[in-house]
């Protein structure tokens, strides 16, 4: 049996690199970032944050943005998605896509039981 | 803000391994900053010590690979962290030698027992540091004895005389 070469990612990672889908943040920023896509249901503190990040960047999923000059914050360190990390997050996307339609499919189906 | 938390969270923050504390202290001390003004305190304390359980168990799985090649370079910069605990053992052995030395020596003081004379605690404090050689039996039998004789002697010629 291969291995799966795109495996289910943990809630924290996809958080992450969906935050960082859009645009390049510092990590103060895709906490916010993360808060306000889930409604803030969802906060993440830096030791979260940063474990996974790591993995992600040691996953090459990750990178160091080079600095602009147009940033207004240039001692923060900024990440940016790169291209592998965009393609895993459109697995795990099209996965959890399939995960709630078979849902949505059993629920309508679900029929009394008979006693 | 409170900097004794923030003292306390530098100091859980320092007990992570050197490479991800280099790469990512000062943010996690900047959002640590940010999150308190929030009121997050106890949330920020579960989760670094968790970050901090997790990134130990990853570097006792996975250790930093050693460069392979015909040589490799020794950092030649002090490792601060062990002089740091080489001093810290050292204070405690030092302490610790001390104290029982001192518990171990004499410790003269007056007895009120009735049948402890005078002249023997005046001797237990005027030749206390004998008392300190009693790991070699022999030797300490000399040095009292001599010693004690000097002392009587000194006290009562006659009784030199005598013998």
């Amino acid at each position: 049996m291969k291995p799966d070469p795109n495996p289910p990612l943990a809630p924290a990672m996809l958080h992450i690199l969906l935050a960082l889908a859009e645009e390049d943040l510092h990590g103060y920023g895709i906490i916010q970032e993360i808060s306000r896509q889930s409604h803030g249901h969802y906060k993440l503190g830096p030791g979260t944050l940063y474990d996974n990040l790591k993995r992600l960047m040691d996953q090459k999923l990750v990178i160091d943005a080079p600095k602009s000059s147009l940033s207004d914050d240039e001692t923060r360190r900024l990440y940016r998605l790169t291209a592998q990390g965009r393609t895993v997050l459109s697995a795990e996307i099209d996965r959890l896509h399939s995960v709630v339609q078979e849902a949505r499919l059993r629920l309508s189906e679900k029929r009394p039981r008979r006693v | 803000m409170n900097p004794s938390l923030r003292v306390l969270y530098r100091s859980i923050l320092h007990l992570h391994p050197p490479a991800f504390r280099n790469r990512f202290g000062e943010e996690m001390l900047w959002i640590f900053d940010e999150q308190t003004r929030e009121g997050r305190s106890l949330q920020l304390f579960f989760d670094i010590l968790r970050s901090l359980l997790v990134q130990q168990i990853d570097t006792q799985l996975h250790p930093q690979p050693q460069p392979s090649g015909f040589y490799s370079e020794i950092s030649s910069t002090p490792p601060l962290r062990r002089i740091v605990h080489a001093a810290i053992l050292s204070i405690l052995a030092v302490l610790t030698l001390t104290h029982l030395s001192g518990s171990q020596g004499p410790q003269p003081r007056l007895s009120d027992s009735p049948l402890v004379s005078s002249s023997r605690v005046h001797h237990s404090f005027t030749y206390w540091h004998l008392y300190r050689i009693e790991g070699y039996p022999a030797l300490a039998l000399n040095i009292t004895n001599s010693s004690s004789e000097r002392s009587l002697s000194a006290r009562n010629p006659q009784s030199g005389d005598s013998r």
